[in-house]
């Protein structure tokens, strides 16, 4: 495994003068390719800040953040919006698919963005489409999808442009617990059979234990880090809990 | 408290009032400027010389009251709608029914008092700038126009009342309206179902428009020979009728066709813009219809005004080609003889030249016996010596005429005009004169009749004179027309009632009256014609800006997928563009249509100085200046657009929370 994404010292402000706050104190990690890493933390410690960093829609106030070696607080806003349509994939926790859009229309949008050609565009889709199992879905609209079928439609979406990292933030905050491990078991299929690699932020501890490392945020700090190693997913979940009641957090339980 | 409220929240809602304001306020501008220009002293001095001026005038007032509450009930209900989620939040928070509804009054109260403010001060030029090109079409100097009590009020009076009237009706609906109702998210535009079968229709109602028009155009060529106007009018309105059904028919399918092309719609942000307008334009198809039907009828109506203007200018010399004329029947007995007239006339000018002329009758009719229902109108053949008429057309500009034992029939109908009289010989003092051909073109010298005939002058020796008439060239040539004719008219009484008779006829006269009916018409047509495309514009406006909030979450989407503010703003151009163009590129590529069957009209009007090029170039000015304000609206409705929509760097992070 090589390091696809790099974080140092990135701290990150916001307001002014006295009602300066810091969302960010000086975090630095990093991601090796194919890893499947939670971020995990109560609600203000800085989680969403992060995957908006990383996610280039937040500019960090200072320290550096590398995705395949390339510093993305250097790059400019058209070479931003060109690096998030060709190396990120975005899952969010309200789906965000386009309503007057087809469910396929939404799943090829990123490469229509990018000018893929017509034949790629349609073999990506079909290939997608059949591994998160949502061919029969192709030409129905969000609205005439459940809510697990529409987050499946949104990771579609993410890995038809084989981006280098998806990054996925409360994905599933809107789903119910069924939902919930069935979205859970695709990341787990996305990440293990497809090689890509996710970063997901979540305050769900169920939702973390599928993860292979958990990173804890306290006040805009790496806090804890967990790795799962060999161990079971359900002792994953109650390391998490565990971890969590240190923290003193709010940690779902299901 | 409520007025408070009421104006933080106009201060902080200023982006989206914007549109609103401005469409009211103009509304209200061009109200108050028609109803000051109808209640002027000139229109009203303008009117004691022509009924039809103040029945333009008023017909004008009706429908820019109608329009004026077209435009407010609309903008009013899209702020309604704008704030609806708003309301609903106000009444889970505990305000009462009665707050929301004092509160939404307080607003649009205040809003009102502002638009009729700012609209009567913007009135106050328009007033000017309508007096102004009033003064240049009648071609009297301009002076600064006293503004009108009457006017003032009636415009405040109509105003307060369709506010109060709108918003009436939106405190109705917010008594009756459920909280669910207010909160529920708004339905997204759905594309339309079936953009095949629409696509055949909007075929059909475009073939069927193509051939209207040429219906409409033999229709009018018709209309000039046989003088029938009832079947062109019905032509109009059914050419009318299928811009309407073209552009119902092609809203709903246009987009969802292109979205069929996979190659096109895989291309950038085609998909977004095609999904977007299918939707968009299949929920709105009525209205793009009604829109450029009414674009078009702006068009053709600025088109028909200019016409009247041009054709007015240069047919006044031909209507009445001297100062005066006079033209005696020596079978009636005259209130006013030739020389009392004389005297008269020179009490405003002195006359500096005369020519005398006559049309004798041989008692026959040899010749007008081959126009239909000469019986009923008691006519017999009329002749002018040729000498006679040749010293009046030189004397006005014109070439002498040649006849070789042949008689010419002079008329300004075109019926009698397109009689073939080569069969038709005369045979007068025993010699016989077949037909030299028949003429609309020379000026008028008998005003009074439909023909006459134009014969060499041996013809007409010992015949008895019909007709007297004298051609007078005056030293001043704008004399005081209106008084000079009240002193050349006498009352005759007959058994039907008295009527007033007058047998001079004053150029100057002709002139304010005929520039009077044109520059009524013109500024009626140009007034109706910015009202419908200020109506249409807004209600675009209006319409694009009230879908911002569903804009911004799909651009907030884009922007997080790769799309720079580039593709946005490009994106963003497209739809609102082609949502813009849809009701307009037909009726603005109607100026071709339109040039050209006015350049055909301008033709068989056949006058010096007047060419079909001339046609064409008054429709691509119309069509230009159209375009301008058009163009205007666009660039602020899309600028308002970009910043609410358009998604880059930090600013949007709020959009993912």
């Amino acid at each position: 495994m090589n390091t696809l994404l790099e974080i140092q010292n990135v701290t990150k402000y916001f307001g002014s003068g006295d009602a300066v706050s810091k969302a960010l104190n000086g975090v630095s990690f990093s991601m090796e390719r194919g890893e499947f890493t939670a971020v995990m933390g109560a609600s203000g410690s800085g989680k969403s800040t992060l995957l908006n960093v990383i996610a280039t829609i937040d500019r960090p106030s200072s320290g550096h953040v590398a995705l395949e070696g390339r510093d993305i607080a250097q790059m400019k806003e058209r070479e931003l919006a060109a690096f998030r349509r060709d190396r990120l994939g975005f899952i969010f926790q309200e789906y965000n698919l386009l309503d007057t859009l087809t469910v396929g229309e939404n799943i090829v949008l990123p490469l229509n963005l990018k000018k893929c050609p017509l034949r790629e565009t349609e073999n990506r889709l079909r290939k997608a489409a059949a591994s998160l199992e949502i061919t029969d879905q192709l030409e129905k609209f969000p609205r005439q999808l459940s809510g697990g079928q529409r987050q499946r439609a949104a990771c579609a979406r993410a890995l038809i442009t084989e981006p280098a990292l998806i990054l996925a933030d409360e994905p599933t905050g809107a789903l119910d617990s069924a939902n919930s491990k069935a979205l859970m078991q695709i990341f787990t299929l996305m990440n293990e059979q497809l090689g890509s690699t996710i970063l997901m932020v979540t305050h769900d501890a169920v939702v973390g234990s599928y993860a292979s490392r958990v990173l804890f945020l306290k006040d805009g700090r790496i806090w804890n880090e967990l790795h799962r190693g060999e161990r079971s997913r359900q002792t994953m979940y109650h390391e998490i809990l565990s971890t969590m009641a240190v923290l003193g957090g709010e940690a779902d339980v299901r | 408290m409520f007025a408070k409220l009421a104006l933080r929240n106009v201060r902080r809602q200023i982006r989206n009032y914007l549109i609103y304001f401005v469409t009211v306020s103009l509304s209200i501008a061009l109200l108050f400027a028609v109803n000051n220009l109808s209640y002027s002293d000139r229109i009203q001095a303008l009117s004691e010389l022509s009924t039809d001026i103040r029945s333009m005038f008023t017909m004008v007032t009706m429908l820019s009251c109608f329009v004026t509450a077209l435009v407010l009930s609309y903008a009013t209900g899209f702020m309604l709608k704008l704030r609806r989620r708003e309301f609903g939040m106000y009444l889970t928070l505990g305000m009462t029914r009665r707050n929301i509804q004092t509160l939404f009054a307080c607003e649009t109260g205040l809003l009102s008092c502002l638009a009729l403010l700012t609209g009567m001060g913007l009135g106050l030029v328009i007033f000017q700038l309508m007096a102004a090109l009033f003064a240049a079409i009648l071609e009297i100097p301009f002076a600064v126009s006293a503004y009108s009590g009457r006017g003032g009020l009636l415009t405040v009076a109509v105003s307060a009342g369709l506010f109060v009237l709108s918003t009436l009706a939106s405190l109705r609906y917010l008594k009756k309206v459920t909280v669910s109702e207010l909160l529920k998210e708004a339905a997204s535009e759905r594309s339309e179902k079936h953009p095949v079968l629409w696509c055949v229709l909007s075929a059909v109602a475009l073939a069927g428009f193509a051939a209207c028009l040429v219906i409409t155009y033999r229709s009018l060529m018709a209309a000039f020979h046989k003088q029938d106007g009832v079947v062109l009018l019905l032509w109009l309105v059914i050419d009318l009728v299928m811009v309407f059904l073209t552009h119902f028919t092609l809203s709903r399918t246009l987009a969802g066709m292109l979205l069929r092309s996979r190659r096109l719609k895989n291309k950038g942000t085609n998909t977004v813009v095609l999904r977007g307008l299918s939707g968009k334009m299949t929920v709105n198809a009525l209205l793009i219809g009604a829109l450029a039907t009414l674009l078009v009828f702006a068009i053709v109506m600025s088109n028909v005004a200019f016409s009247e203007k041009i054709y007015t200018d240069l047919t006044i010399g031909k209507e009445c080609p001297y100062d005066v004329m006079a033209l005696y029947d020596r079978s009636k007995e005259p209130g006013i003889s030739m020389d009392e007239g004389r005297q008269v006339i020179e009490k405003y000018s002195p006359i500096t030249d005369e020519q005398g002329f006559a049309l004798y009758t041989s008692g026959e009719t040899t010749l007008c016996g081959s126009i239909i229902g000469y019986d009923l109108m008691e006519w017999t053949d009329l002749y002018m010596p040729l000498s006679q008429f040749n010293r009046l057309l030189t004397g006005c500009g014109w070439e002498p005429v040649e006849l070789d034992s042949r008689y010419l029939l002079v008329t300004d109908v075109q019926g009698i005009c397109d009689i073939d009289f080569s069969e038709r010989f005369v045979t007068l003092n025993g010699e016989t004169y077949t037909w030299a051909g028949s003429s609309m073109e020379y000026p008028d010298f008998a005003r009074r009749l439909f023909f006459y005939f134009v014969v060499p002058d041996e013809a007409v020796a010992d015949m008895p004179v019909a007709y007297l008439g004298a051609a007078y060239t005056l030293e001043n040539h704008r004399p005081d027309a209106e008084a000079l004719v009240n002193d050349l008219t006498w009352t005759e009484y007959s058994p039907e009632g008295p009527e007033k008779r007058c047998w001079h006829a004053v150029q100057e006269y002709i002139r304010l009256y005929s520039k009077a009916n044109a520059g009524t018409l013109i500024i009626g047509a140009l007034y109706v014609s910015t009202v419908f495309v200020c109506m249409a514009l807004a209600i675009l406006s209006v319409k694009t800006l009230s879908t911002l909030a569903e804009e911004r979450r799909r651009f907030a989407v884009l922007y997080r997928l790769g799309a720079d503010e580039n593709m946005q703003k490009a994106a963003l151009l497209r739809q609102a563009g082609a949502f813009f163009l849809m009701p307009f590129a037909f009726p603005i590529l109607m100026t071709v249509p339109v040039g050209v069957i006015f350049g055909k009209v301008y033709e068989i009007w056949n006058l010096t100085g007047l060419s079909s090029g001339k046609a064409m170039e008054t429709a691509v000015l119309i069509a230009l200046v159209i375009a301008g304000i058009y163009g205007l609206y666009f660039v602020i409705t899309y600028r308002i657009a970009c910043g609410h929509v358009l998604c880059s760097g930090n600013e949007r992070r709020e959009n993912f929370s």
